[in-house]
Protein backbone atom coordinates (compact mmCIF):
# COMPACT_ATOMS: atom_id res chain seq x y z
CA UNK A 1 0.00 0.00 0.00
CA UNK A 2 1.51 3.03 -1.24
CA UNK A 3 0.91 6.93 0.46
CA UNK A 4 1.66 8.58 -1.87
CA UNK A 5 -2.00 10.26 -1.53
CA UNK A 6 -1.25 11.20 2.26
CA UNK A 7 1.69 12.80 0.93
CA UNK A 8 0.87 14.68 -1.35
CA UNK A 9 -1.91 15.70 0.95
CA UNK A 10 0.64 16.72 3.55
CA UNK A 11 1.88 18.36 1.17
CA UNK A 12 -0.79 20.88 0.18
CA UNK A 13 -1.32 21.56 3.58
CA UNK A 14 -2.37 25.50 3.89
CA UNK A 15 -2.62 25.39 7.49
CA UNK A 16 -1.76 29.23 8.47
CA UNK A 17 -2.06 30.44 4.87
CA UNK A 18 -5.88 31.66 4.59
CA UNK A 19 -7.33 32.27 0.75
CA UNK A 20 -7.14 35.88 0.84
CA UNK A 21 -9.15 35.66 -2.42
CA UNK A 22 -13.05 37.93 -1.81
CA UNK A 23 -15.66 35.62 -3.23
CA UNK A 24 -17.78 38.77 -4.12
CA UNK A 25 -15.20 40.67 -5.82
CA UNK A 26 -14.25 37.44 -7.46
CA UNK A 27 -17.72 37.42 -8.79
CA UNK A 28 -17.56 41.20 -10.03
CA UNK A 29 -14.60 39.96 -11.91
CA UNK A 30 -16.30 37.02 -13.17
CA UNK A 31 -18.99 39.30 -14.68
CA UNK A 32 -16.96 41.57 -16.27
CA UNK A 33 -15.35 38.80 -18.31
CA UNK A 34 -18.34 37.42 -18.97
CA UNK A 35 -19.84 40.56 -20.99
CA UNK A 36 -16.44 41.00 -22.34
CA UNK A 37 -17.06 37.83 -23.62
CA UNK A 38 -20.47 38.09 -25.04
CA UNK A 39 -19.00 41.78 -27.03
CA UNK A 40 -16.18 39.13 -28.44
CA UNK A 41 -18.99 36.79 -29.96
CA UNK A 42 -20.84 39.39 -30.85
CA UNK A 43 -18.42 41.42 -32.96
CA UNK A 44 -16.84 38.29 -34.03
CA UNK A 45 -20.48 37.06 -36.12
CA UNK A 46 -20.71 40.45 -37.43
CA UNK A 47 -16.90 40.26 -39.07
CA UNK A 48 -16.94 36.59 -39.93
CA UNK A 49 -16.92 36.98 -43.36
CA UNK A 50 -15.01 39.30 -43.91
CA UNK A 51 -12.45 37.76 -41.64
CA UNK A 52 -12.74 34.29 -44.14
CA UNK A 53 -11.90 36.24 -47.06
CA UNK A 54 -8.80 37.66 -45.26
CA UNK A 55 -8.06 34.57 -44.09
CA UNK A 56 -7.64 32.95 -47.40
CA UNK A 57 -5.39 36.30 -48.65
CA UNK A 58 -3.09 36.25 -46.07
CA UNK A 59 -2.88 32.43 -45.93
CA UNK A 60 -1.90 31.79 -49.66
CA UNK A 61 1.87 32.01 -49.06
CA UNK A 62 1.52 29.01 -46.75
CA UNK A 63 -1.63 26.97 -47.96
CA UNK A 64 -1.97 27.02 -51.86
CA UNK A 65 -5.90 27.52 -52.83
CA UNK A 66 -9.49 29.26 -52.53
CA UNK A 67 -10.97 29.80 -48.98
CA UNK A 68 -14.02 28.05 -47.82
CA UNK A 69 -14.98 25.62 -49.99
CA UNK A 70 -13.62 21.96 -50.09
CA UNK A 71 -11.75 21.45 -52.88
CA UNK A 72 -13.05 17.34 -53.98
CA UNK A 73 -16.42 17.46 -51.93
CA UNK A 74 -18.91 15.48 -53.40
CA UNK A 75 -21.72 17.40 -54.38
CA UNK A 76 -24.14 14.60 -53.73
CA UNK A 77 -23.09 14.80 -50.15
CA UNK A 78 -23.93 17.49 -47.85
CA UNK A 79 -21.69 20.32 -47.81
CA UNK A 80 -19.77 21.43 -44.87
CA UNK A 81 -19.31 25.17 -46.12
CA UNK A 82 -20.49 26.75 -42.93
CA UNK A 83 -23.75 28.25 -45.54
CA UNK A 84 -27.12 26.99 -45.66
CA UNK A 85 -29.08 25.22 -47.72
CA UNK A 86 -32.52 26.23 -48.74
CA UNK A 87 -35.18 26.46 -47.26
CA UNK A 88 -33.74 25.96 -43.72
CA UNK A 89 -31.33 28.76 -43.22
CA UNK A 90 -30.23 28.54 -39.54
CA UNK A 91 -31.18 27.94 -35.66
CA UNK A 92 -32.24 24.35 -36.26
CA UNK A 93 -32.40 23.28 -32.49
CA UNK A 94 -29.83 20.89 -31.03
CA UNK A 95 -32.24 18.39 -30.70
CA UNK A 96 -33.62 18.49 -34.02
CA UNK A 97 -29.42 18.08 -35.39
CA UNK A 98 -29.17 15.37 -33.11
CA UNK A 99 -31.93 13.54 -34.67
CA UNK A 100 -30.93 14.07 -38.04
CA UNK A 101 -26.85 13.37 -37.64
CA UNK A 102 -28.25 10.12 -35.55
CA UNK A 103 -27.67 7.87 -38.95
CA UNK A 104 -24.44 9.09 -39.68
CA UNK A 105 -23.36 8.02 -36.44
CA UNK A 106 -23.73 4.22 -36.83
CA UNK A 107 -20.48 3.93 -38.60
CA UNK A 108 -18.34 5.34 -35.57
CA UNK A 109 -19.23 2.78 -33.79
CA UNK A 110 -17.63 -0.04 -35.61
CA UNK A 111 -14.26 1.59 -33.45
CA UNK A 112 -13.52 1.24 -30.08
CA UNK A 113 -13.24 4.60 -29.73
CA UNK A 114 -16.99 4.91 -30.11
CA UNK A 115 -19.96 3.99 -27.98
CA UNK A 116 -23.96 4.58 -28.89
CA UNK A 117 -24.87 7.32 -26.54
CA UNK A 118 -26.83 10.43 -25.93
CA UNK A 119 -25.29 12.77 -27.98
CA UNK A 120 -25.88 16.69 -27.46
CA UNK A 121 -24.47 19.69 -29.33
CA UNK A 122 -21.20 20.34 -28.40
CA UNK A 123 -21.09 24.34 -29.18
CA UNK A 124 -23.40 26.97 -28.53
CA UNK A 125 -23.85 28.37 -31.72
CA UNK A 126 -26.48 29.01 -34.75
CA UNK A 127 -26.56 25.91 -37.00
CA UNK A 128 -27.83 24.83 -40.59
CA UNK A 129 -28.21 22.31 -43.17
CA UNK A 130 -24.59 21.46 -44.36
CA UNK A 131 -23.06 22.93 -41.27
CA UNK A 132 -20.04 20.64 -39.59
CA UNK A 133 -21.13 19.68 -36.21
CA UNK A 134 -19.60 18.25 -33.31
CA UNK A 135 -21.30 15.79 -31.21
CA UNK A 136 -20.32 14.68 -27.64
CA UNK A 137 -21.44 11.91 -25.31
CA UNK A 138 -20.54 13.51 -21.89
CA UNK A 139 -17.38 14.15 -20.12
CA UNK A 140 -16.37 10.11 -19.56
CA UNK A 141 -18.80 8.71 -22.65
CA UNK A 142 -17.78 8.66 -26.07
CA UNK A 143 -14.91 10.39 -27.73
CA UNK A 144 -16.54 13.36 -29.08
CA UNK A 145 -18.33 12.79 -32.98
CA UNK A 146 -18.55 15.05 -36.08
CA UNK A 147 -21.82 15.27 -38.49
CA UNK A 148 -22.49 17.33 -41.39
CA UNK A 149 -26.48 18.01 -40.29
CA UNK A 150 -28.12 16.63 -43.81
CA UNK A 151 -31.52 18.38 -44.82
CA UNK A 152 -35.17 16.81 -43.61
CA UNK A 153 -35.31 13.67 -45.50
CA UNK A 154 -31.57 12.78 -46.52
CA UNK A 155 -30.88 11.31 -43.02
CA UNK A 156 -29.84 8.26 -44.52
CA UNK A 157 -27.65 9.66 -46.86
CA UNK A 158 -23.94 8.37 -46.05
CA UNK A 159 -21.27 10.68 -45.05
CA UNK A 160 -18.07 9.26 -44.97
CA UNK A 161 -15.15 9.57 -42.86
CA UNK A 162 -12.78 10.99 -45.61
CA UNK A 163 -15.15 14.15 -45.25
CA UNK A 164 -13.79 15.30 -41.95
CA UNK A 165 -9.73 15.07 -43.02
CA UNK A 166 -8.30 18.00 -42.65
CA UNK A 167 -7.23 20.12 -45.75
CA UNK A 168 -4.07 22.27 -45.71
CA UNK A 169 -5.14 24.16 -49.65
CA UNK A 170 -8.76 24.80 -47.95
CA UNK A 171 -8.56 27.46 -45.34
CA UNK A 172 -12.00 28.13 -44.65
CA UNK A 173 -12.73 24.30 -44.25
CA UNK A 174 -9.56 23.79 -42.13
CA UNK A 175 -10.80 26.38 -39.66
CA UNK A 176 -13.89 25.10 -39.48
CA UNK A 177 -13.13 21.81 -38.49
CA UNK A 178 -10.43 22.86 -36.03
CA UNK A 179 -13.75 25.15 -34.93
CA UNK A 180 -15.98 22.06 -34.46
CA UNK A 181 -13.05 19.79 -33.02
CA UNK A 182 -12.48 22.35 -30.08
CA UNK A 183 -13.06 20.37 -27.19
CA UNK A 184 -13.89 22.45 -24.25
CA UNK A 185 -14.49 19.88 -21.99
CA UNK A 186 -11.43 18.15 -22.12
CA UNK A 187 -9.62 21.38 -22.50
CA UNK A 188 -10.65 23.40 -19.82
CA UNK A 189 -10.89 26.45 -21.89
CA UNK A 190 -14.34 28.17 -23.30
CA UNK A 191 -15.00 27.28 -26.71
CA UNK A 192 -14.33 29.91 -29.27
CA UNK A 193 -15.93 29.83 -32.78
CA UNK A 194 -12.93 30.13 -35.01
CA UNK A 195 -14.63 29.57 -38.70
CA UNK A 196 -13.38 33.38 -39.19
CA UNK A 197 -10.20 32.50 -38.06
CA UNK A 198 -6.84 33.13 -40.37
CA UNK A 199 -4.48 29.60 -41.16
CA UNK A 200 -1.00 31.37 -40.09
CA UNK A 201 0.72 28.36 -41.06
CA UNK A 202 -0.30 24.72 -41.83
CA UNK A 203 1.67 21.12 -42.04
CA UNK A 204 -0.07 17.78 -42.65
CA UNK A 205 -0.18 14.40 -44.76
CA UNK A 206 -3.99 14.32 -44.58
CA UNK A 207 -3.60 11.50 -42.21
CA UNK A 208 -2.17 13.94 -39.12
CA UNK A 209 -2.82 17.73 -40.01
CA UNK A 210 -1.28 20.68 -37.44
CA UNK A 211 -2.58 24.73 -38.09
CA UNK A 212 -1.78 27.68 -36.71
CA UNK A 213 -4.86 29.66 -36.46
CA UNK A 214 -5.11 33.31 -35.91
CA UNK A 215 -8.61 34.90 -34.47
CA UNK A 216 -7.89 39.06 -33.48
CA UNK A 217 -4.76 38.68 -31.18
CA UNK A 218 -5.45 35.60 -29.85
CA UNK A 219 -3.44 32.28 -32.05
CA UNK A 220 -4.63 28.67 -31.61
CA UNK A 221 -2.85 25.06 -32.23
CA UNK A 222 -4.97 22.60 -34.01
CA UNK A 223 -4.45 19.47 -34.68
CA UNK A 224 -6.45 16.74 -36.35
CA UNK A 225 -6.27 12.82 -37.20
CA UNK A 226 -8.81 11.02 -38.78
CA UNK A 227 -11.98 10.00 -36.65
CA UNK A 228 -10.57 6.30 -37.70
CA UNK A 229 -7.42 7.04 -35.37
CA UNK A 230 -7.15 6.08 -31.65
CA UNK A 231 -4.08 7.68 -31.36
CA UNK A 232 -5.51 10.94 -30.20
CA UNK A 233 -3.98 13.48 -32.04
CA UNK A 234 -7.04 15.35 -32.56
CA UNK A 235 -6.46 18.55 -29.89
CA UNK A 236 -7.49 22.63 -30.61
CA UNK A 237 -6.13 24.76 -27.60
CA UNK A 238 -4.94 28.23 -27.22
CA UNK A 239 -1.32 28.92 -27.62
CA UNK A 240 1.30 31.48 -27.92
CA UNK A 241 4.77 32.49 -28.25
CA UNK A 242 7.08 30.64 -26.50
CA UNK A 243 9.09 26.90 -25.53
CA UNK A 244 8.13 24.70 -28.59
CA UNK A 245 7.11 21.30 -27.25
CA UNK A 246 5.32 18.23 -29.14
CA UNK A 247 2.21 16.52 -28.59
CA UNK A 248 3.17 12.56 -29.26
CA UNK A 249 1.40 9.72 -29.99
CA UNK A 250 1.97 6.24 -31.69
CA UNK A 251 0.31 4.05 -33.63
CA UNK A 252 0.73 0.80 -35.19
CA UNK A 253 -0.70 -3.21 -33.90
CA UNK A 254 3.20 -2.97 -31.24
CA UNK A 255 1.42 0.34 -29.73
CA UNK A 256 -1.85 -1.38 -28.98
CA UNK A 257 -2.97 1.06 -31.47
CA UNK A 258 -5.85 -0.07 -34.76
CA UNK A 259 -4.44 2.02 -36.86
CA UNK A 260 -2.32 -0.14 -39.01
CA UNK A 261 0.89 1.63 -39.48
CA UNK A 262 3.71 1.49 -36.87
CA UNK A 263 4.68 5.11 -36.47
CA UNK A 264 5.57 7.53 -34.02
CA UNK A 265 4.25 11.39 -34.43
CA UNK A 266 5.23 14.70 -33.16
CA UNK A 267 2.79 17.91 -33.48
CA UNK A 268 2.85 21.22 -32.54
CA UNK A 269 2.35 24.98 -33.47
CA UNK A 270 2.72 28.37 -32.12
CA UNK A 271 4.87 31.06 -32.21
CA UNK A 272 9.06 31.34 -31.59
CA UNK A 273 11.72 33.55 -31.83
CA UNK A 274 10.49 36.57 -34.64
CA UNK A 275 14.14 35.92 -36.35
CA UNK A 276 13.76 32.03 -36.58
CA UNK A 277 13.90 30.58 -40.04
CA UNK A 278 13.38 27.03 -39.60
CA UNK A 279 13.00 24.47 -36.78
CA UNK A 280 15.41 21.49 -36.62
CA UNK A 281 13.99 18.15 -35.01
CA UNK A 282 16.46 15.75 -34.08
CA UNK A 283 15.25 12.48 -32.71
CA UNK A 284 17.55 9.62 -30.73
CA UNK A 285 17.29 7.04 -33.64
CA UNK A 286 18.87 9.78 -36.12
CA UNK A 287 16.21 10.79 -37.99
CA UNK A 288 16.43 14.49 -38.30
CA UNK A 289 13.57 16.66 -39.85
CA UNK A 290 13.46 20.99 -40.29
CA UNK A 291 10.26 22.40 -41.14
CA UNK A 292 10.23 26.37 -42.34
CA UNK A 293 9.01 29.15 -39.55
CA UNK A 294 6.93 32.01 -41.07
CA UNK A 295 6.53 35.67 -40.72
CA UNK A 296 7.02 36.33 -37.18
CA UNK A 297 7.95 32.88 -35.94
CA UNK A 298 4.50 31.13 -36.99
CA UNK A 299 5.66 27.48 -37.14
CA UNK A 300 3.12 24.55 -37.77
CA UNK A 301 4.87 21.40 -37.50
CA UNK A 302 3.89 17.78 -38.24
CA UNK A 303 6.09 15.13 -38.26
CA UNK A 304 5.73 11.22 -39.05
CA UNK A 305 8.27 9.05 -37.90
CA UNK A 306 7.69 5.22 -38.96
CA UNK A 307 8.99 2.27 -37.13
CA UNK A 308 8.52 0.73 -33.65
CA UNK A 309 9.97 2.00 -30.48
CA UNK A 310 6.89 3.94 -29.01
CA UNK A 311 7.81 8.05 -28.74
CA UNK A 312 11.44 9.31 -29.36
CA UNK A 313 13.67 11.06 -27.27
CA UNK A 314 14.30 14.60 -29.38
CA UNK A 315 15.92 17.88 -29.20
CA UNK A 316 14.35 20.84 -31.26
CA UNK A 317 16.64 23.53 -32.37
CA UNK A 318 15.19 26.68 -33.47
CA UNK A 319 17.47 28.23 -36.50
CA UNK A 320 17.64 31.68 -37.55
CA UNK A 321 19.73 33.21 -40.39
CA UNK A 322 23.39 31.38 -41.33
CA UNK A 323 21.76 28.00 -38.90
CA UNK A 324 22.26 30.36 -35.96
CA UNK A 325 20.53 28.47 -33.11
CA UNK A 326 18.32 30.79 -31.51
CA UNK A 327 16.94 28.72 -29.07
CA UNK A 328 16.99 24.60 -28.51
CA UNK A 329 14.88 22.75 -26.39
CA UNK A 330 14.36 18.87 -25.24
CA UNK A 331 11.67 17.53 -23.59
CA UNK A 332 12.62 16.85 -19.57
CA UNK B 1 -27.60 42.26 -16.44
CA UNK B 2 -27.04 40.30 -13.63
CA UNK B 3 -26.69 36.61 -13.55
CA UNK B 4 -29.02 34.29 -12.56
CA UNK B 5 -26.59 32.11 -10.54
CA UNK B 6 -24.62 34.51 -8.83
CA UNK B 7 -25.39 33.64 -5.52
CA UNK B 8 -24.78 30.06 -5.98
CA UNK B 9 -21.19 31.21 -7.97
CA UNK B 10 -20.33 32.91 -4.46
CA UNK B 11 -21.36 29.98 -2.33
CA UNK B 12 -19.07 27.86 -4.69
CA UNK B 13 -16.54 30.06 -4.63
CA UNK B 14 -16.00 30.10 -1.92
CA UNK B 15 -16.17 26.40 -0.53
CA UNK B 16 -13.98 25.67 -3.32
CA UNK B 17 -11.46 27.80 -3.44
CA UNK B 18 -9.27 26.43 -0.41
CA UNK B 19 -9.37 23.19 -2.21
CA UNK B 20 -8.82 24.66 -5.85
CA UNK B 21 -5.54 26.27 -4.13
CA UNK B 22 -4.36 23.33 -2.81
CA UNK B 23 -4.58 21.60 -6.24
CA UNK B 24 -2.81 24.71 -7.64
CA UNK B 25 -0.17 24.31 -4.95
CA UNK B 26 0.91 20.85 -5.92
CA UNK B 27 1.35 21.81 -9.38
CA UNK B 28 3.56 25.41 -9.35
CA UNK B 29 4.64 25.27 -5.32
CA UNK B 30 4.10 28.67 -5.34
CA UNK B 31 0.46 29.52 -3.12
CA UNK B 32 -0.14 33.32 -5.17
CA UNK B 33 0.16 31.54 -8.66
CA UNK B 34 -1.98 28.85 -7.20
CA UNK B 35 -4.89 31.33 -5.60
CA UNK B 36 -4.58 33.29 -8.87
CA UNK B 37 -4.91 29.88 -10.70
CA UNK B 38 -7.90 29.12 -8.83
CA UNK B 39 -9.39 32.32 -9.24
CA UNK B 40 -9.55 32.32 -12.92
CA UNK B 41 -10.73 28.52 -12.86
CA UNK B 42 -13.91 29.88 -10.86
CA UNK B 43 -14.27 32.90 -13.64
CA UNK B 44 -14.57 30.39 -16.61
CA UNK B 45 -16.50 28.71 -14.37
CA UNK B 46 -18.97 31.53 -14.24
CA UNK B 47 -19.17 31.79 -17.69
CA UNK B 48 -20.01 28.54 -18.20
CA UNK B 49 -21.81 27.91 -15.48
CA UNK B 50 -24.71 26.26 -16.79
CA UNK B 51 -23.48 24.34 -19.05
CA UNK B 52 -20.25 22.79 -16.92
CA UNK B 53 -23.46 22.08 -14.24
CA UNK B 54 -25.22 20.18 -16.65
CA UNK B 55 -22.33 18.26 -18.05
CA UNK B 56 -19.64 17.47 -16.08
CA UNK B 57 -19.78 19.40 -12.93
CA UNK B 58 -18.46 22.50 -11.18
CA UNK B 59 -15.83 21.20 -9.31
CA UNK B 60 -14.70 19.04 -11.42
CA UNK B 61 -14.67 21.42 -14.01
CA UNK B 62 -12.60 23.85 -11.90
CA UNK B 63 -10.11 21.28 -11.06
CA UNK B 64 -9.30 20.42 -14.15
CA UNK B 65 -8.84 23.74 -15.68
CA UNK B 66 -7.01 25.12 -12.92
CA UNK B 67 -4.51 22.34 -13.72
CA UNK B 68 -4.67 23.49 -17.39
CA UNK B 69 -4.08 26.76 -16.11
CA UNK B 70 -1.01 26.25 -15.00
CA UNK B 71 0.28 23.88 -17.20
CA UNK B 72 -0.61 26.47 -19.90
CA UNK B 73 1.48 29.24 -17.78
CA UNK B 74 4.69 26.98 -17.66
CA UNK B 75 5.06 27.20 -21.29
CA UNK B 76 5.26 30.85 -21.35
CA UNK B 77 8.84 31.88 -21.26
CA UNK B 78 8.07 34.93 -18.54
CA UNK B 79 6.81 31.98 -16.50
CA UNK B 80 9.07 28.82 -17.44
CA UNK B 81 10.31 26.56 -14.61
CA UNK B 82 12.92 26.40 -12.69
CA UNK B 83 12.84 24.34 -10.35
CA UNK B 84 14.28 25.94 -7.50
CA UNK B 85 13.74 25.83 -3.42
CA UNK B 86 12.76 29.89 -3.46
CA UNK B 87 9.53 28.86 -5.47
CA UNK B 88 7.75 26.90 -2.91
CA UNK B 89 7.22 27.91 0.86
CA UNK B 90 6.72 26.28 3.83
CA UNK B 91 4.38 27.11 5.44
CA UNK B 92 3.58 27.47 8.86
CA UNK B 93 5.24 23.98 10.49
CA UNK B 94 2.23 21.40 11.57
CA UNK B 95 3.00 19.58 14.50
CA UNK B 96 1.90 16.39 12.93
CA UNK B 97 4.61 16.41 9.99
CA UNK B 98 7.68 17.92 9.15
CA UNK B 99 8.10 20.94 7.11
CA UNK B 100 11.47 19.28 5.73
CA UNK B 101 9.34 16.41 4.07
CA UNK B 102 6.08 18.86 2.72
CA UNK B 103 9.85 20.86 1.28
CA UNK B 104 11.00 17.34 -0.25
CA UNK B 105 7.53 16.55 -1.84
CA UNK B 106 6.92 19.90 -3.61
CA UNK B 107 10.55 20.41 -4.62
CA UNK B 108 10.24 16.60 -6.36
CA UNK B 109 7.21 17.76 -7.95
CA UNK B 110 8.81 20.75 -9.04
CA UNK B 111 11.28 18.94 -11.00
CA UNK B 112 8.83 16.77 -12.81
CA UNK B 113 7.47 18.61 -16.04
CA UNK B 114 4.21 20.35 -15.82
CA UNK B 115 2.28 17.24 -17.54
CA UNK B 116 3.98 14.38 -15.48
CA UNK B 117 3.24 16.59 -12.50
CA UNK B 118 -0.64 16.79 -13.56
CA UNK B 119 -1.40 13.35 -13.58
CA UNK B 120 0.45 12.44 -10.45
CA UNK B 121 -1.81 14.79 -9.02
CA UNK B 122 -5.08 14.16 -10.73
CA UNK B 123 -4.32 10.22 -10.39
CA UNK B 124 -2.61 10.49 -6.91
CA UNK B 125 -4.39 13.71 -5.17
CA UNK B 126 -7.72 13.29 -6.84
CA UNK B 127 -7.68 9.62 -7.13
CA UNK B 128 -8.95 10.18 -10.70
CA UNK B 129 -8.92 6.88 -13.21
CA UNK B 130 -6.18 6.92 -15.69
CA UNK B 131 -8.96 7.41 -18.36
CA UNK B 132 -10.62 10.38 -16.31
CA UNK B 133 -6.39 11.77 -16.49
CA UNK B 134 -6.90 11.68 -20.27
CA UNK B 135 -9.58 13.54 -20.55
CA UNK B 136 -8.52 16.06 -17.92
CA UNK B 137 -5.42 16.88 -19.79
CA UNK B 138 -6.95 16.12 -22.71
CA UNK B 139 -4.36 13.62 -24.28
CA UNK B 140 -4.60 9.71 -24.85
CA UNK B 141 -4.81 6.70 -22.00
CA UNK B 142 -1.04 5.89 -22.97
CA UNK B 143 0.15 9.36 -22.57
CA UNK B 144 -1.38 9.21 -18.70
CA UNK B 145 0.34 5.95 -18.17
CA UNK B 146 3.28 6.58 -19.26
CA UNK B 147 3.70 9.72 -17.92
CA UNK B 148 2.82 8.63 -14.64
CA UNK B 149 5.00 6.24 -14.66
CA UNK B 150 8.17 8.42 -15.34
CA UNK B 151 6.88 10.57 -12.91
CA UNK B 152 6.75 7.98 -9.96
CA UNK B 153 10.04 6.75 -11.28
CA UNK B 154 11.43 10.58 -10.22
CA UNK B 155 9.34 10.04 -6.55
CA UNK B 156 10.82 6.96 -5.70
CA UNK B 157 13.82 8.15 -3.63
CA UNK B 158 11.12 9.86 -1.77
CA UNK B 159 7.98 7.84 -1.74
CA UNK B 160 9.40 4.13 -2.94
CA UNK B 161 7.73 2.06 -5.17
CA UNK B 162 4.13 3.08 -5.22
CA UNK B 163 1.75 0.45 -5.80
CA UNK B 164 -1.31 0.92 -8.19
CA UNK B 165 -4.26 -0.64 -5.66
CA UNK B 166 -7.12 0.86 -7.86
CA UNK B 167 -8.53 -0.26 -11.56
CA UNK B 168 -7.03 1.51 -14.15
CA UNK B 169 -10.90 1.60 -15.44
Amino acid sequence: MNDLHDRLDRAADDTGRPVTTDPIELLGRARASRRRRQRLRIGGVLTGAAALTAAAALAVPLVQGDAGTPAESDPSLPAATGKASEPETAGLRDSEIVRRCEAQLQKYFAYPMYSPGKWRVAHDRQYAVGDLVQLEAGQFGSNPVLCVIPEKGQEQQDVPFTRFAADTSQPGGLAELCSESFTSLTRGEPWVDLRGAEVVAADGDGDVTVALLRLGNNYYSCSISSPTWDAGLTDVSTTGRGDIYFNGATTGSSNKSIVGETASYYTGAGLTDPLAERIRVTFADGTVVERPVGDDGAYAVMIRVPGEGGLLDHTTEVLGAGDRVLAEFAPR
Amino acid sequence: MAGDHDEEFVEFATASLPGLRRTGYLMCGDWHRAEDAAQEALIRVYRSWHRVERREGLLAYARRTTVRILIDESRRPWRRETPTEEQHDAGVPDPTVGSDERDAMVRVLSSLSPRRRACVVLRYYHDLSVAETARALGCSEGTVKSQTSDALRALRPLVGDVVDTRSPR
